[in-house]
């Protein structure tokens, strides 16, 4: 192929054995939202499985069902938590997919939508980040409807939850103190809950103190460090996407060489990647000088010809920066990096995520 | 009442069944009509019509039927499994390959009956050995590359002769080297099938030699340059989600990650399901505009991956209210031109950037 993403499901595996090991004894939840961070959906959930995940996070209904669908069963944990407004359950119910829930219609949606199997719900609170989760002077009522809902036997209520702002330590702090209060509120109301969970990536890895019952991790099972300061490897973890393109030609302009890729902004090459970003060449560095719609230019020397394989970010093996690097130096986050390489540049999965 | 397209001022949910939340709707009306326009300018040239990147992010095969029900036309894509896919789906039109591995398998194109664009003189031997169906000659009007000069036609010509090819089509931005190249190649035996030119330049056939004009992103209403499209066209692309949740807030809240954003006085903050996993870039935060009862609202706070938040203030907005990211901005809606002003790259690459997770719907 001219370009493509080569997934390392063995990197997969050894970080989500790793990050499990360090977040024990809570759980550990894989969120594989957005195509798995652009790794592809269905072949993460089974190497997730493959790696021993026993609980799998995704965002909308469509994509839980697709991991059932691909052969996780329900001894595994999938969970879906964000809605059309006029969403259908009934699927979702069916194939015992757990179900986050920030509203009242959404709570009463799920439980007309339960047929022989009961649905299983996480309440989730927003404690800061004003975005999904009820305010807090909702909560009571939420809590309450819940707690008619289970006991007419019409749902089953296993998780509270939350995400967290990570605007500070201070304030992350802060939303664990709204957290408990929320899940005292709860108590008082006779509500209680198997699963508490609220931190993500960051604080997940940070704070033993923040991690309750489930850490949720995205980031860090690719290989992307979610805070400042550290390598992937200082914190365990390998990057797990590799992203190449074959030079299709070359030119020299103004004294100095080029060489064209066929990857630009419209495959996901962020906006700000020219005269930031190098990629590598036969273990050399190249600096990206130009991003096209479609292309981009990198200044190499007279060795490298059309043909020769670039590798745009990496594992840092080949000399070439990580996904971090991308992302620092674009003033964004290796998340938004790796979830943006379009679908038309293949996946090609290699090694095996089981460890053996 | 509600168009088909989830009127962005009526509020109306019904487009967004299901679990439907994230939606690109594509008027075929508006791509037709684009196209007969910008072939009314070419005054009769041929056409080579490049759905790059997947008909740049609108749907490969949509596009390319919407655009061969106007008329004949040669099709470009970005790579094999692309015209495969258009194969594949019944098109017949001449198909060309802008980027042909080097590894390609030998007759992987004669395979479906695919053309290939060489850009390099080792290109043209690749596309020979995959056996393309004909050759066309990328000169700089796709590639970006320095002043083609004489040694590269000359090395150009040796590469035609080596894998005995023995006709091609030429194309450039440049019209001087064009029928220069165009001379250059006939003196030495080599067939010039056409000259291709892009859109908007003279495109009279001089010479003798068949012009042809490459439209590109132009078809969709949108420009692969910093420069917008062309008066004579209109975004054909529309990105919309639902509202899907409300919640009263507090003066001085901090709104997203990082709390970059805070209300400034007692507000209804909405969630709308689209962010920088959508392919809406993670730095419009606090920039980039989007429309809701017709009136302009600059997302509020950082983009998430799956989500924003618009500080609706007392507009009586409801869940399920049709939130228009870019669109025509005869609507009142953004565009994606005003989103690539905002980023620093073409609008085709800000709509060519959505996600897969996107729907594409052509209505």
């Amino acid at each position: 192929m001219t370009s493509e993403a080569i997934v390392d499901l063995t990197a997969f595996g050894k970080n989500v054995r790793h990050l499990r090991s360090v977040v024990a004894p809570a759980e550990f939840m894989v969120v594989l939202k957005a195509d798995a961070y652009g790794h592809g959906l269905v072949p993460m959930a089974r190497a997730a499985v493959e790696a021993g995940a026993q609980r799998i996070g995704v965002l909308d209904v469509d994509s839980a069902l697709a991991v059932r669908e691909a052969g996780v069963g329900t001894d595994t944990m999938v969970m879906a938590w964000q809605y059309g407004p006029s969403q259908d359950f009934s699927a979702a119910v069916a194939a015992q997919v757990d179900l986050g829930v920030s509203q009242q219609h959404e709570l009463r949606a799920i439980a007309d939508a339960a047929g022989s199997a009961t649905a299983s719900v996480h309440l989730k609170i927003d404690t800061g980040l004003n975005r999904n989760g009820a305010a807090p002077q909702d909560w009571p009522a939420l809590v309450s409807l819940a707690r008619s809902l289970r006991d007419a036997g019409r749902i089953r209520i296993t998780g509270v939850w939350s995400h967290i702002a990570e605007a500070s330590e201070d304030e992350d702090t802060e939303s664990m103190r709204r957290f408990e209060r929320a899940i005292e509120v709860a108590g008082e109301l006779g509500v209680a809950f198997e699963v508490r969970h609220l931190a993500a990536s960051s604080a997940g890895l940070r704070r033993s103190d923040i991690r309750y019952d489930m850490v949720r991790m995205g980031g860090h099972c690719w290989g992307i460090p979610s805070f400042d300061g550290v390598t992937p490897s200082q914190i365990g973890i390998i990057p797990v996407m590799t992203l190449t393109s074959e030079v299709t030609s070359t030119f020299t302009e103004r004294g100095e060489r080029m060489a064209v890729l066929a990857l630009g902004h419209a495959q996901g090459i962020p906006a700000k990647a020219a005269g930031r970003v190098s990629v590598a060449i036969a273990g050399r560095r190249a600096p990206v000088r130009h991003v096209g719609t479609d292309f981009m230019l990198v200044a190499v020397d007279e060795t490298v010809c059309a043909g020769d394989i670039a590798t745009l970010f990496g594992t840092g093996a080949g000399g070439e920066q990580t996904v971090r690097e991308w992302g620092d130096l674009t003033d964004t986050l290796g998340d938004e990096i790796v979830t943006r390489i379009a679908r038309g540049v293949p996946r090609r999965y290699v090694g095996s995520a089981s460890g053996e | 009442m509600t168009d088909a397209l989830g009127d962005a001022t009526a509020g109306e949910p019904s487009v967004f069944s299901g679990g439907c939340t994230r939606l690109a709707f594509v008027s075929k009306q508006v791509v037709e009509d684009n196209l007969r326009a910008l072939r009314r300018e070419a005054f009769g040239a041929g056409v080579l019509i490049d759905l790059s990147s997947e008909a740049w992010g609108h749907g490969l095969v949509d596009a390319a039927r919407a655009v061969t029900s106007v008329g004949p036309s040669t099709i470009a894509v970005s790579n094999v499994p692309d015209g495969i896919a258009l194969r594949s789906e019944g098109i017949d039109s001449e198909i060309v390959v802008w980027n042909l591995p080097a590894t390609a398998a030998r007759d992987e194109l004669s395979a479906s009956g695919l053309s290939a664009a060489a850009s390099s003189p080792h290109a043209v031997g690749v596309a020979v050995r995959t056996g393309a169906a004909h050759v066309w000659l990328d000169l700089g009007i796709k590639r970006v590359a320095g002043a083609t000069d004489r040694p590269e036609l000359e090395a150009f010509a040796r590469a035609l002769s080596a894998a005995a090819q023995g006709s091609v089509t030429l194309c450039a931005s440049d019209a001087r080297l064009l029928h220069e190249a165009a001379g250059f190649f006939t003196d030495r035996g080599i067939e010039v099938r056409g000259l291709v030119s892009p859109v908007g330049r003279d495109v009279a056939p001089i010479g003798g030699y068949a012009g042809i004009v490459r439209i590109g992103a132009e078809v969709f209403g949108l420009s692969e340059t910093l420069a917008p499209a062309p008066v004579s066209v209109r975004p054909a692309l529309s990105l919309r989600a639902p509202i899907i949740a409300l919640k009263d807030a507090d003066r001085d809240v901090g709104v997203s990650y990082g709390y970059t954003y805070r209300t400034s006085q007692p507000t209804t903050l909405a969630l709308v399901p689209v962010g920088y996993g959508d392919g809406v870039d993670r730095s419009l935060g606090n920039r980039a505009q989007v429309l809701l009862r017709g009136q302009r609202l600059t997302i509020a706070g950082r983009v998430a991956m799956d989500a924003i938040v618009l500080d609706v203030g007392a507009r009586g907005a409801v869940v399920g209210d049709v939130v228009e990211f870019f669109g025509d901005p005869a609507g009142g809606a953004p565009s994606a031109q005003d989103y690539a002003e905002l980023l620093g790259i073409s609008s085709a690459a800000v709509v060519a950037g959505l996600t897969a997770r996107v729907m594409r719907r052509w209505t």
